[in-house]
């Protein structure tokens, strides 16, 4: 349904729907990139020229939130949520974010402390503070920057 | 490069590459150190011309170090690279010139990698100080002790990226250091300083690259010159390979495994963060004179010998019947190209090359094989042939579902051996009986001896008893309880009803793994689950490897040629399979032309995240966190995480959007009128310099260049100079003899005799089409070879001796005189016993 409306009005605004066609980016695929471009072509109408960057800016935002799973602000996000009414994804990906892993191994961290007073738990947290630490330095010591 | 266990592996399979360095150590005498003279000969039997330093891979350690409680402050910092350097300069002691090169704003392809770091870097020093304060209000809470320590910033490692207040600062700092050194130190007395810092674009490895190609493509120089190159990446071994200089020879710390390191919170050696108890730290020696000493040894330098991994290599690769006149450099440059394949900083690496998993054996014998159908090497100078890559990347693909089977294999028989050993070390609790009583062992070395046992029969007796008595309790119960048997005191009476530890709760619990390799269907798996794609969609497939190919053209170009564009980079999180590679011919052709790199201020904009924004200007720090900024989507504050089957964060993919460079550009036009003067000049493109000490026969010449304050360059004389071409311009305010330099580190003396003078540098010019020969120059001499010869027990009745340094005729043990003289004052029994 909603296809049939985004094919009509690139049919109606040839020039526009060119100058759209630019801002699909190289790693696009198919799915992704429609999806982008009508969230870009429902809120056109609202940003003039000087501003398009602006409106490109957003439809990244919630591109990246979905197919790529990034967070950004809540102001940010419910802005984008709003201007993507109406655009429909099927079959979205699925993403942990790493504030999400960092949270859940501290949790297991826990519980699994809890229950073994010895060796599983402290296995865990043993691993999860030294990967701090490893993490921290880790980088500089073997890899180049 | 990316890829750690490249040198593991590299070490282990070639192990008379690594030579130990000889470190001579500055004798003390009354409390002052008298520093090494280093104009003395090389103590390790070899004398260098050149050394080369990777500056970043000394920035790091000097500045966060993993082994010892971090440097209070900058000026701690500075000074911990100063020595680093001296101590590098007193092991190597090069002749004629001292290179270093600090990295300056890098290709966009690397860019990628950098701002993955600097995104995973930043969340990471957040927790890090999460965690902290909450276990030092543990800890004070409970009333121990610990150091005031937040008055001091916690040091952002993101800071060392080209653009930066630090950076800068570093560079007037090394100004100074160099000044010194030429002016005080005799051991510098005739070295030929450069130094190319944050404000010169490109990555350090790949300006000393670029140098040594350069020269080498000039006529004046000396091909038998002998490079020492410093730094631990395992990619410098390949671009020693490259550079087809047949003196080549890389020095890197040693790497000792688990090194004890100090905790994050109270900096006591012992224990980890998670424990810190907030105890006082002990007193070491009468009045803590040892507070300072780590008891830990000092980290050790290694040699990595390229002239010998030529000896292996060429042993390895030599292949006899080719349709086609066998060239070995060439070998050697198509090794380095599959090397690439295994790992670099620019592209994911393949899902069925793993270092560990003998890729790269892998890929030499499918290259030995496939050779002659190939009818030639894989690549020329840096140039790919892809018709004949295209056919060793099919014999992988043939593999590749054997390799995922494989390794899963390998995978589940490590886990089985891991958990085995794990219930075996915990059934071990000591020893199965303990003597009790007057018999319990007691510990040697306390006050007053052991009492005699009294009464040992009596006490035997007892023992026996008692020992009875309980048994015949246990039988007792364990007819009561109806014959449940049960092997020791903990196990019949309360088995049920207790929850039953699971066998897997002493294991993590298993990672995700959604692609499952090694089951059938791993490809669909792969595209819908990386790639968000359908299996069936060949078009998007032949662009993921269109982009790959570009991207292993783009490497090897960067490492023979240089780089060849800075704007390409591999705009996909993933790799694709080697069986995707096909119809390669024609697939690419070359370049986008006369690109630049970024700005360093734009290129901070491009890999900071937004809680990094401190190092930019206001409005610049702006458009990383304002809604209406158009430049938003580049900073997320979260980002997902690729776990690809591994268990922690920092093992899986960052999946961060790419930056679109024309939009930055066009965003940060509207504020690049905010700059202060100070910030214009750190944006700026800098130039390499050159220093000397006023006693060196192109010090003169030089100064001449500044009394006639000469505007246009000057071609370095090549007689003056060991044959080293290059121009010259004048130093807007520089160093001069006679002129004091000030010092920019409160603990260190200005420089009131200053011997040095400086000037700009740039190496010699070649036209932008211009190619660069991996070849043997004229009247390189082969370094004498140290393998053992094949037939060599054919030949000879003595035992193979190897060489373990660089000298063969070694003299193998010895004492130095000072050892003598003793002995032979003791031996002369001038000495009771």
């Amino acid at each position: 349904m909603a296809n049939m409306d985004v094919e009509d009005f690139i049919q109606q605004n040839r020039a526009l729907a060119e100058q759209v066609e630019t801002f699909r980016g190289y790693w696009e695929s198919e799915k992704h990139w429609e999806a982008r471009r009508e969230f870009i072509l429902r809120n056109i109408s609202d940003y003039e020229d000087p501003h398009l960057d602006q409106l490109v800016s957003l439809s990244m935002v919630w591109a990246n939130n979905v197919f790529l799973g990034c967070r950004y602000s809540s102001v940010l996000l419910e802005k984008v949520k709003d201007m993507a009414e109406g655009v429909v994804v099927e079959d979205a990906p699925v993403f942990k974010t790493r504030d999400e892993i960092m949270k859940k191994q501290k949790n297991e961290r826990v519980e699994y402390g809890g229950d073994d007073g010895g060796g599983g738990g402290a296995q865990t947290s043993t691993q999860l503070c030294s990967t701090m630490a490893v993490t921290l330095f880790s980088y500089s010591r073997l890899f180049s920057w | 490069m990316g890829v750690p266990a490249f040198f593991r592996w590299l070490s282990r399979k070639y192990a008379s590459i690594v030579v130990h360095c000889v470190e001579e150590k500055g004798k003390e005498c009354k409390g002052v150190r008298i520093p090494v003279d280093t104009t003395k000969p090389n103590p390790n039997e070899v004398e260098f011309d050149n050394l080369y330093l990777d500056m970043n891979g000394i920035i790091h350690p000097c500045t966060h170090p993993e082994d010892k409680p971090a440097p209070k402050n900058e000026d701690e910092m500075m000074v911990s690279i100063f020595e680093y350097i001296d101590r590098l300069f007193n092991i190597v002691r090069p002749r004629r010139v001292l290179y270093m090169a600090i990295d300056g704003v890098a290709p966009r392809a690397k860019m990628n990698q950098q701002r993955s770091r600097r995104f995973r870097a930043s969340k990471e020093g957040v927790e890090l100080v999460e965690e902290k304060d909450r276990i030092r209000e543990e800890i004070l809470g409970r009333g121990g002790y610990l150091p005031p320590d937040e008055i001091k910033e916690r040091f952002d490692s993101n800071c060392i990226t080209p653009g930066t207040e630090f950076m800068d600062n570093l560079a007037q700092c090394l100004r100074y250091y160099v000044a010194d050194r030429l002016s005080n130190d005799p051991g510098w007395k005739n070295v030929t300083v450069f130094l190319s810092d944050a404000s010169v674009p490109g990555e350090g490895e790949h300006k000393i690259m670029d140098y040594i190609r350069r020269q080498r493509a000039q006529p004046n120089h000396d091909p038998n010159t002998h490079h020492c190159l410093c730094g631990a990446d395992a990619d410098l071994i390949m671009l020693g390979l490259a550079t087809h200089e047949p003196n080549f020879t890389i020095i890197r710390e040693e790497f000792k495994p688990n090194k004890p390191r100090p905790c994050a919170l109270c900096g006591q050696m012992g224990h980890e963060i998670k424990d810190c108890q907030g105890t006082a730290r002990e007193k070491q020696g009468q009045h803590d004179e040892f507070a300072d000493s780590m008891p830990v040894s000092e980290q050790e330098f290694i040699f990595i010998r390229l002239c010998v991994l030529r000896e292996y290599l060429a042993r390895e690769l030599t292949m006899d019947s080719l349709p086609f006149p066998f060239d070995f450099e060439r070998s050697i440059d198509d090794w380095v190209f599959m090397c690439f394949f295994v790992g670099n900083d620019f592209l994911p690496h393949l899902p069925s090359l793993e270092i560990r998993e003998g890729a790269i054996d892998r890929l030499v014998n499918i290259y030995k094989d496939v050779v002659h159908k190939t009818g030639g090497y894989l690549t020329e100078n840096g140039y790919v042939n892809l018709e004949r890559v295209e056919l060793i990347m099919q014999a992988v693909g043939v593999a590749e579902d054997n390799i995922f089977k494989k390794r899963k294999e390998d995978d589940e028989g490590f886990k089985r051996r891991m958990k085995e050993k794990r219930k075996r070390m915990k059934d071990q609790r000591g020893p199965a009986y303990m003597t009790t009583g007057q018999f319990a062992p007691q510990a040697l070395g306390r006050r007053g001896r052991p009492e005699a046992v009294e009464n040992a029969r009596h006490q035997a007796f007892d023992m026996r008893m008692q020992h009875n008595k309980d048994a015949a309790q246990s039988l007792k119960a364990s007819i009561k309880n109806g014959g449940n048997s049960s092997a020791g005191p903990s196990g019949g009476a309360d088995g049920r009803g207790m929850k039953r530890k699971a066998e897997d709760s002493d294991s993590e619990p298993e990672p995700e793994d959604n692609v499952r390799l090694w089951e059938d269907g791993w490809k669909q798996r792969y595209f819908k689950n990386k790639f968000d794609v359908d299996v069936s969609d060949e078009d998007f497939r032949k662009k993921v490897v269109r982009s790959y190919v570009e991207g292993l053209c783009w490497v090897l170009r960067y490492y023979y040629q240089g780089c060849a564009s800075w704007k390409w980079y591999f705009p996909f999180h993933y790799a694709p399979f080697a069986s995707d590679f096909k119809d390669l011919k024609g697939m690419f052709t070359d370049f986008e032309k006369d690109t630049k790199p970024f700005k360093p201020l734009e290129q901070l904009m491009g890999v900071f995240p937004a809680a990094s924004g401190n190092f930019l200007p206001t409005t610049w720090r702006n458009l990383m966190s304002s809604p209406d900024s158009a430049i938003i989507d580049f900073y997320p504050d979260d980002f997902a995480i690729d776990l690809n089957g591994k268990k922690y964060a920092w093992q899986g993919v960052a999946l961060l959007p790419f930056v679109d460079e024309a939009r930055l550009r066009a965003s940060l036009a509207e504020v690049y009128s905010d700059l202060t003067p100070e910030e214009v000049r750190r944006n700026s493109l800098g130039s390499d310099m050159m220093f000397l000490q006023k006693s060196h026969p192109l010090s003169d010449f030089i100064h001449e260049l500044y009394r006639t304050e000469s505007q246009e360059g000057t071609e370095i004389p090549a007689e003056l100079c060991h044959g080293i071409q290059g121009t010259l311009n004048l130093d807007d305010d520089p160093i001069l003899p006679d002129k004091p330099v000030a010092s920019p580190i409160p603990t260190l003396r200005d420089i009131t005799q200053n011997h040095a003078i400086g000037v700009k540098f740039k190496d010699p010019h070649f036209a932008s089409d211009f190619v660069f020969k991996a070849v043997l120059l004229p009247g390189a001499k082969m370094p004498n070879k140290v393998l053992k010869p094949g037939d060599w027990e054919k030949g000879n009745r003595e035992p193979w001796r190897p060489q373990l340094g660089f000298n063969q005729h070694r003299q193998q043990a010895h004492l130095d005189q000072s050892a003598l003289s003793s002995s032979r004052y003791y031996h002369q029994g001038n000495v009771n016993n």
